[in-house]
């Protein structure tokens, strides 16, 4: 039911036309999506759903005054696509200039951006779904041991314009985010393993499936035990270690919100050694397996960025607006998404099956996921959150128990400060959120990553 | 196309659906749905957006599955149907548990929530006068950023069903909140906030947000009690009485009563995203969830509170419930599918009808078990300085800067704008980065002091975020000023 890359340029270009003869200043960005989520839960497909939508947003610019009008629609109701084109110019009308400069400049031409859309995992049906569901977990769900989880599938088509030129800058990508929980009908734990993909082709249920074995095996054979809340040695796994990074981007790598006072890293810290040497992390468009972004919504072509490179710390994001209010230089961080990258280490831990049989002199947590992570202090750069789906304690002597959930809070300096070692095998992370519109997204990050001096500041006595 | 031409229709598409094997169909078809978003940062109008929505979602049950579909396309309802049932007719291929609705009455309806003065009829200019007027307030020498922000939502809803049911429903939405951010000697910021809330009446259009009482005269205050802060020291790492403040104690009770008193939660049906709870099907009428003095509703017959909605997303009318009775356990947050499968599984009838808690936030979204209003019964306590009078050593907590919570509910940990110790029953000094945090149960039961009705406020929540593909839903808690022994403070 999606509209037809020409359909969507030629939209575009109508309605550019449409706001050029009434003389309005205007940005658009057109969004249609195709999603197709299955929902598994108890062990039986709780919801399938699919969606077709489609957005116009319209930014118009009187002077230093914006107003913003967004309609969600279908394309070829014309009238309710100019609509919002004039109801954003009324909006800007007796809206109140800001007291700084606001830039409007012409979409850069650049090609399509849509080299990885793959329309067969867009297209992906029910039963491909259910297949991957049932292949990833043959064999391993009993009356006791249950599948939840998801495979969300679809496509995101998407156009940026402005009245400056007659520019259409078009942007597709397929995705699919995967995750299958196993779970104990009784004792409440859960395990999880991930999976995305940018194509059809790289769906691999049995990969998915290896990680399912290794964990259920240590979940239902090794002690469960309430470890004493203190420092610990953490091997974050990489879904953990994505949700840390993920949170820099607000509250450490984000210029704006700098200048406001609400981050941990300052300006002064630029060109200084704030994390360990072996951490380099980059916003990175070229990596494809992150969902990226050739441009962004003010068509400015974005380029591989180094924000943090051997623990120095390089560089702010500054998308237009906040670079328009403090004088700063805009990075091309007008985007939906961000395209993280944090470059793999030399440790040769591949899976998890290698980290268990790694030699190790201490005992070290395995965390493989943070739960709802937040941020306790933004200039103090403090979080704090609960592990979940299949913490490990791997004792120094060899050993495995199971740790009871348990809940770090730290500073993000620390975190990404005494990081022992990075694993040389690269996960991609989809980091993917479902409200709203359809937004993939991932950060590639290196498979495990060992933490020293943790703070483990609760433990829990059970599941 | 008007309404009852669009009415006539989805009837025909749902007839049409039940003949091709369903056993339940509904729609919701969403004609119009209008928001606005203003945003004042610095003074700066940083944002004057406006939206409109339409779209129509239908969910089939088949052989006891569910399927659902959404469009934002009208000229698209006939392939929405097709493409919920055959979702359904997919899902059917892996079931465990047949889905079964509880019996119900199906109704025809209107409903339209209390709103005095329309948010999009007031023009643009008043409503960004109101927020520099706020913004003017705000402004101070310590303050190094300030921050004004409403949102408005309309829509409109029409739900029918093929039990007959036919429910029109407009909503008005609308949400406020202020912030104000200082920075220390050494460099380290806070920030303080305040919400756009109630006391449980009166309505909830734009005069709510234009009543000073309720929203602008509270600028000042904020800004003083940063000032407080910035000059403030750390918060002690201590075991002390918790007295918690409706600006955080509706967070509290949010996270570890509403979310924990979920059905579907229970059941396992948010175990890949949202979490469970440790609440057990054995737990009700046996559980003892909190002291004598907690007894808490879900009530979604106040008339003035984003958690009232005239009736759910099955069609259900609302209800006010009584979820924990004077500490114990006795009922949750339930709909239509989850209340059989529950009993079922218990071997015996701890729900008798659905609680009318399935809500869905658009059209493109299902509807699931959301909170109401989770509101906690006023106490016999007294005021705030009542309470403090008999706290011997205790920290006062007020704004919900931070909040993390285990994936079962059994454990959280808060971080708050604002503390004042409490010693020997007089409020002293203000702290600051005030936190605590302790395993849900232990928490509830040390509940020790309960305030009067006039502590009680009615706190709006914007955005509670559940379910896959996922939701954001506006609930609201009426709460008053609680106190609780021996927390863990300061970590």
């Amino acid at each position: 039911m999606h509209p037809a890359k020409n359909q969507i340029k030629e939209t575009l270009r109508q309605l550019l036309v449409f706001a050029n003869a009434r003389g309005i200043a205007a940005e658009f960005w057109l969004h249609a999506e195709h999603s197709a989520l299955m929902r598994f839960a108890n062990s039986a497909i709780s919801l399938n759903t699919t969606e077709d939508a489609l957005t116009l947003s319209v930014t118009a610019h009187r002077g230093n005054a914006l107003g913003s009008y967004e309609v969600t629609t279908d394309i070829t109701h014309v009238d309710a696509l100019q609509r919002a084109i004039l109801a954003a110019d009324e909006i800007a009308q007796h809206a109140v200039p800001v007291a700084y400069a606001r830039r409007f400049t012409p979409m850069q031409p650049l090609s399509d951006d849509d080299a990885a859309f793959d329309e067969a995992l867009c297209a992906l049906t029910p039963q491909a779904m259910l297949a991957f569901m049932q292949d990833a977990t043959r064999g391993l769900l009993s009356d006791t041991i249950q599948l939840s989880g998801m495979v969300s599938c679809g496509g995101v088509w998407q156009a940026a314009a402005n009245t400056l030129s007659d520019t259409v800058l078009f942007h597709a990508a397929s995705d699919a985010n995967i995750s299958v929980v196993l779970s104990h009908a009784k004792d409440k734990w859960e395990l999880q393993a991930t999976h995305s993909a940018t194509t059809q082709r790289e769906l691999n249920p049995a990969a998915v499936r290896a990680q399912l074995v290794l964990l259920l095996e240590q979940y239902q054979h090794a002690p469960q035990v309430q470890v004493t809340a203190g420092q610990f040695s953490v091997v974050f796994g990489a879904d953990a270690l994505a949700g840390l990074v993920r949170f820099c981007a607000y509250t450490g790598f984000s210029g704006g919100n700098c200048r406001r006072q609400l981050t941990f890293l300052k300006e002064a810290q630029l060109g200084q050694k704030v994390f360990a040497d072996a951490l380099s992390i980059t916003d990175d468009p070229i990596a494809r397996a992150t969902f990226p972004y050739a441009f962004d919504l003010h068509g400015l072509a974005r380029r591989p960025f180094p924000i943090v490179a051997q623990g120095v710390f390089k560089a702010f994001m500054w998308n237009r607006d906040d670079a328009d209010e403090f004088s700063a230089k805009e990075t091309g961080h007008s985007v939906p998404s961000l395209s993280f990258v944090v470059a793999p280490g030399t440790q040769r831990v591949a899976t998890l099956a290698a980290l268990l049989a790694m030699p190790r002199t201490t005992d070290l947590l395995y965390i493989p996921y943070l739960h709802y992570m937040n941020v306790v202090n933004e200039t103090e750069g403090i979080v704090t959150g609960c592990s979940r789906f299949g913490a490990l304690l791997l004792r120094a002597d060899g050993s495995v128990a199971v740790p009871f959930n348990l809940r770090i809070t730290e500073k993000l300096q620390n975190l990404f400060g005494n990081i022992a070692w990075l694993a040389a095998t690269c996960t991609a992370v989809n980091t993917s959120g479902t409200y709203g519109r359809r937004t993939a997204t991932a950060v590639l990050a290196p498979a495990f990553t060992q933490v020293n001096n943790v703070s483990i500041t609760h433990t829990n006595p059970s599941f | 196309m008007r309404m009852n031409d669009m009415r006539t229709r989805l009837r025909d598409e749902i007839a049409r659906t039940m003949r091709c094997g369903a056993s339940y169909v509904d729609v919701r078809y969403c004609p119009r749905e209008d928001s606005e978003f203003l945003l004042l940062m610095q003074g700066n109008l940083k944002s004057v957006d406006q939206s409109s929505t339409t779209g129509v979602g239908v969910r089939v049950l088949y052989k006891g599955a569910w399927g659902f579909a959404a469009a934002s396309s009208r000229d698209a309802i006939a392939a929405v149907f097709a493409h919920a049932f055959a979702n359904a007719e997919a899902a059917a291929r892996l079931v465990s548990w047949p889905i079964e609705l509880a019996p119900r009455t199906p109704v025809t309806a209107r409903y339209e929530s209390p709103c005095a003065e329309d948010v999009f009829t007031v023009p643009l200019h008043d409503k960004i006068a109101l927020l520099q007027q706020i913004d003017k307030r705000l402004t101070h020498p310590r303050v190094v950023q300030r921050m004004a922000h409403m949102i408005a939502v309309t829509k409109t809803m029409l739900f029918l069903d093929s039990d007959g049911a036919d429910i029109e429903k407009t909503i008005h939405e609308i949400f406020a909140q202020m912030t104000v951010v200082g920075v220390e000697a050494n460099g380290m910021s806070q920030t303080r906030s305040y919400d756009l809330r109630n006391r449980g009446q009166g309505t909830r259009g734009w005069e709510s947000l234009r009543d000073p009482a309720r929203f602008s005269a509270h600028a000042p205050r904020i800004v003083e009690e940063l000032c407080q802060v910035l000059d403030a020291p750390q918060c002690p790492k201590d075991e002390r009485a918790v007295i918690l403040l409706p600006g955080i104690m509706y967070l509290q009770t949010h996270e570890v009563i509403g979310h924990a008193l979920e059905l579907d939660r229970i059941l396992g049906y948010e175990l890949s995203y949202a979490g469970g709870s440790f609440v057990r099907l054995d737990d009700f009428g046996r559980l003892r969830y909190g002291s004598e003095k907690l007894t808490v509703r879900a009530d979604a017959t106040l008339p003035t509170s984003p958690g009232s909605f005239g009736y759910d997303d099955d069609g259900i009318p609302c209800q006010n419930n009584v979820l924990i009775d004077r500490g114990m356990l006795t009922s949750a947050i339930t709909s239509r599918q989850t209340i059989l499968e529950a009993n079922k599984k218990a071997g015996r009838q701890i729900f008798s009808a659905s609680g009318g808690c399935a809500r869905a936030s658009a059209y493109n979204r299902v509807p699931l078990e959301r909170m109401t209003n989770i509101n906690i019964d006023a106490g016999r306590d007294g005021t705030l300085d009542d309470i403090v009078r008999s706290t011997a050593r205790g920290i006062i907590l007020d704004g919900a800067r931070s909040w993390s919570i285990g994936s079962n509910r059994e454990q959280f940990h808060f971080a708050c704008d604002i503390g004042w110790l409490v010693e020997d029953g007089v409020k002293k000094g203000v702290v600051k980065n005030p936190t605590y945090g302790m395993d849900t149960l232990p928490f509830w039961r040390a509940l020790s002091a309960v305030g009067d009705a006039t502590t009680s406020e009615l706190v709006w929540v914007q955005n509670c975020g559940k379910g896959l593909p996922s939701q954001a839903m506006s609930v609201g808690h009426a709460v008053p000023i609680c106190r609780f022994d021996n927390v863990l403070i300061g970590r």
